[in-house]
């Protein structure tokens, strides 16, 4: 996967916990450590909507593409 | 009617595998026995030999009946034939070849019903949309297409094992061989369902790992 999911540093940055970040944005723990782990295959739209709104952040900040493995070919 | 979970349609017919397993294991070794007896001290005098087919599983028996010491008894899913004053030659070698289809058959149906066994504990679990369940449901295919070349093999040698050593005054047994149409679409089918399983099982995949 090329998408490097930048959760962990946002919420650093904004001294945010896993279990406040989960429980406002309404999503399980188990799906933000899905999240944040970088094995999640797709983000819902609503769901980034409201990590961005509670994290008061852009989706680049959280999202990044990077030249992957599979691209270099 | 609950299909899939505890004390379901599923779990009934899980139940109901594990008592057919257990009775397939004690028909093979009935079976295995029977051959190594038969190597060892060969048939009963004044055996009465059947050979049946029935539900695509060909099968042999045979009895110790003193007043029909000569009997030959052909079986099919409608019909039994007994031939009387049949004089039949290398009975040892005839009766041994049908018990080794016999285990192989058994043994197929056994790989089968492992594979539906461990296909209803997942149903059972509540789990069915496992990769595993991919691979089982593909190997049960492959297996009914394994089943369909032994028997084919089965008709072109037992077929003319019978030809060549059951002897019956005016009567000509010829042997035909071919491959069963409806079983080789069963199979085909269950082979198609697989993929669509695999399917499922990538979409179910995807939508737990979408956030």
């Amino acid at each position: 996967m090329s998408i490097i999911v930048h959760l962990d540093k946002v919420m650093l940055e904004r001294k945010v916990s896993l279990t406040e970040l989960a429980e406002n944005v309404g999503i399980t723990m188990a799906n933000l450590s899905i999240l944040k782990s970088g094995k999640a295959k797709a983000v819902r739209f609503s769901t980034l909507d409201s990590i961005c709104h509670y994290l008061q952040c852009q989706p680049a900040d959280i999202l990044e593409w990077i030249l992957g493995e599979e691209d270099k070919d | 009617m609950r299909y899939l979970g505890k004390s379901s349609v599923a779990s009934f017919l899980r139940i109901a595998l594990s008592v057919v397993w257990v009775m397939g294991i004690a028909l093979i070794v009935f079976l295995v026995v029977g051959s190594i007896l038969l190597i060892v001290f060969g048939p009963p005098q004044g055996a009465c030999i059947s050979i049946g087919s029935s539900h695509d599983i060909v099968s042999i028996g045979f009895t110790n009946i003193q007043s029909h010491p000569k009997i030959f008894t052909l079986q099919t899913d409608f019909l039994q034939v007994e031939f009387m004053d049949a004089v039949i030659k290398n009975s040892k070698q005839l009766i041994l070849g049908f018990l080794s289809l016999g285990i192989i058959m058994v043994g197929l149906g056994m790989a089968i019903i492992y594979q539906l066994r461990k296909i209803l504990t997942t149903l059972e679990a509540g789990t069915p949309f496992v990769i595993e369940n991919v691979n089982r449901i593909r190997k049960i295919g492959l297996l009914i297409f394994g089943g369909i070349v032994a028997q084919f093999i089965a008709g072109l040698f037992l077929g003319r094992a019978i030809m060549e050593n059951v002897i019956v005054k005016g009567t000509i047994f010829t042997a035909k061989s071919g491959f069963n149409g409806d079983t080789i679409f069963i199979a085909l089918v269950i082979l198609v369902i697989a993929e669509i399983f695999r399917q499922g099982t990538l979409l179910k995949e995807e939508h737990d790992l979408t956030i």
